[in-house]
């Protein structure tokens, strides 16, 4: 006799994607409206944090949220939990998105101030690393990094700067910079595991 | 040096994934994706994305009125799936509203007026409603409650809740029509612009805790009651339903607030199922189940 299952039914799911046996986006995709509540709030405080990153205010963050969101929902069935965290996807999702809207501003040359409120970029946040396993190899792997590696991959992440404000901002050559984030970039993708999709054409957003 | 088109292609991906491309940019990365057809497009994009999760502190949740556009957004994006609303079916005359309740859980008031529709049921003032040429829930109910095979009954169970202490009715439920019916007497009549009712569908082939919704409805006259089960994915094995109470145009996701009936499926001898609270807050559900090879 197998062991009885115990559930508890129409309870809402807190914590993270790990806790959960069917991955929220897998659901969300096969139209199971329940799973689109339990998204945004599962991963709603993520998308916030990002989208006051990388947003100049509080409206352009809400903006950013609500189109991150419909990004989610337009993309839910490209997510591979063979490949990624579930959160992992939702912040490269997020992050297309504030990128994009990043270089709409840039080209209205509407000048890009980032939430000053926001904590220390380079802050390491336990309960975050916890709750994100690629998060936390990631974290691990950038301390193998060359020194010049790690300070202009957390300037271009963290802080959001293009190859050419951090060439500014610390002296390093234009080329260089390149060169330190691509090869940085790869050295974190091997140590995280990414594997390839099963076509690598369908990973595309 | 020029570098090579497979060394281009990884800085165009790097590059993405750090601050996008432009136009010609992207253009060029596509092309380049088509001649490596192998590589992937989103590593870079995943990376970069794990790293950021290590620069934030996602401790503030989406401001309330912030998840509620969200929701509401959500809403719209998906409402080109189904239709919730369950059609409801009365065989009795409508019954008069109450009178114009404060409160929806004002089940008192409900009741009276279901009373007085029984009484008025008795006194021969029964009559069909529903335009002519639409499907005839009654009949299809017939239908499948004669067809037995590929189809599952159960009985409503009250759960305690003070508004369907006395409701009695079953469901029938076809997997292979991916069609059902509930059947109701003793339901309160619902003032729709308060709150309505909602169907819940376990099935055991899914995460428990994620009941499929089985659509919204209302109803609008006392005695006995047949309403269509519009399921909004399709039902594998159901093995419990649920009824809830929900604000006007139902919700994702349901509270637990209002609990009034449910009907398990339990009587194959596959599947058995005792229902207990889970908590002391309210009419909450856990079940224990054991599937026998």
């Amino acid at each position: 006799m197998p062991e009885p299952l115990r559930v508890n039914h129409l309870k809402l799911v807190e914590g993270t994607h790990e806790t959960v046996a069917e991955p929220i986006l897998k659901r969300v995709a096969s139209g199971d409206r329940t799973a689109v509540q339990t998204c945004i709030d599962t991963h709603g405080a993520l998308v916030w944090a990002l989208a006051r990153r990388y947003s100049p205010t509080q409206a352009d963050a809400e903006d950013a949220v609500q189109e991150i969101f419909i990004d989610l929902w337009k993309y839910a069935d490209r997510y591979d939990e063979t490949r990624a965290a579930e959160s992992t996807f939702v912040a490269m999702v997020a992050r297309r998105r504030l990128i994009d809207r990043y270089r709409q501003r840039k080209r209205s040359s509407e000048v890009l101030s980032f939430d000053d409120t926001t904590p220390d970029a380079v802050t390491r946040h336990d309960r975050v690393l916890e709750m994100n396993a690629d998060a936390a190899r990631a974290n691990k792997a950038m301390t193998a990094l060359k020194p010049d590696q790690q300070k202009v991959i957390k300037l271009a992440i963290y802080q959001g700067m293009s190859h050419q404000e951090i060439a500014d901002a610390t002296g390093i050559s234009l080329g260089t910079v390149k060169t330190h984030i691509r090869r940085g970039l790869i050295s974190l993708r091997d140590a995280l595991g990414i594997r390839q999709p099963q076509s690598a054409k369908e990973s595309s957003l | 040096m020029t570098p090579s088109p497979f060394e281009r292609l990884h800085e165009l991906m790097a590059d993405r994934a750090i601050g996008g491309l432009t136009d010609a940019e992207s253009a060029e990365l596509l092309r380049l994706l088509n001649d490596f057809p192998d590589e992937s497009d989103d590593a870079y994009d995943l990376t970069a994305a794990a790293v950021a999760i290590g620069g934030i502190s996602p401790d503030a949740p989406l401001p309330a009125r912030l998840r509620d556009s969200v929701l509401a957004t959500a809403e719209e994006h998906f409402s080109v799936r189904p239709a919730t609303r369950a059609e409801v079916v009365a065989f009795q005359p409508p019954a008069r509203r109450p009178e114009k309740p404060s409160n929806w859980v004002q089940w008192s008031g409900w009741l009276a007026a279901a009373a007085c529709l029984v009484i008025a049921v008795g006194l021969g003032l029964q009559r069909p409603v529903g335009p002519g040429p639409t499907p005839d829930p009654a009949r299809e109910y017939r239908e499948l409650i004669s067809l037995q095979k590929d189809t599952v009954k159960a009985s409503w169970s009250p759960t305690g809740d003070p508004g369907a202490k006395d409701v009695k009715g079953d469901v029938i439920w076809s997997n292979a029509r991916q069609k059902g019916f509930m059947r109701f007497e003793g339901l309160p009549v619902n003032a729709r612009d308060l709150a309505v009712y909602q169907l819940w569908i376990f099935d055991g082939t899914q995460d428990e805790r994620y009941p499929i919704d089985g659509g919204v409805f209302d109803i609008s006259s006392g005695g006995e009651v047949i309403v269509p089960i519009k399921a909004q994915i399709d039902v594998k094995q159901p093995v419990m339903f649920a009824v809830t109470v929900e604000k006007p145009g139902g919700v994702v996701v349901s509270k637990r607030e209002r609990l009034l009936v449910i009907a398990k499926v339990g009587t194959d001898g596959r599947t058995a199922w005792s229902v207990r609270p889970f908590d002391e807050s309210g009419p909450k559900l856990s079940l224990a189940a054991t599937f026998p090879h």
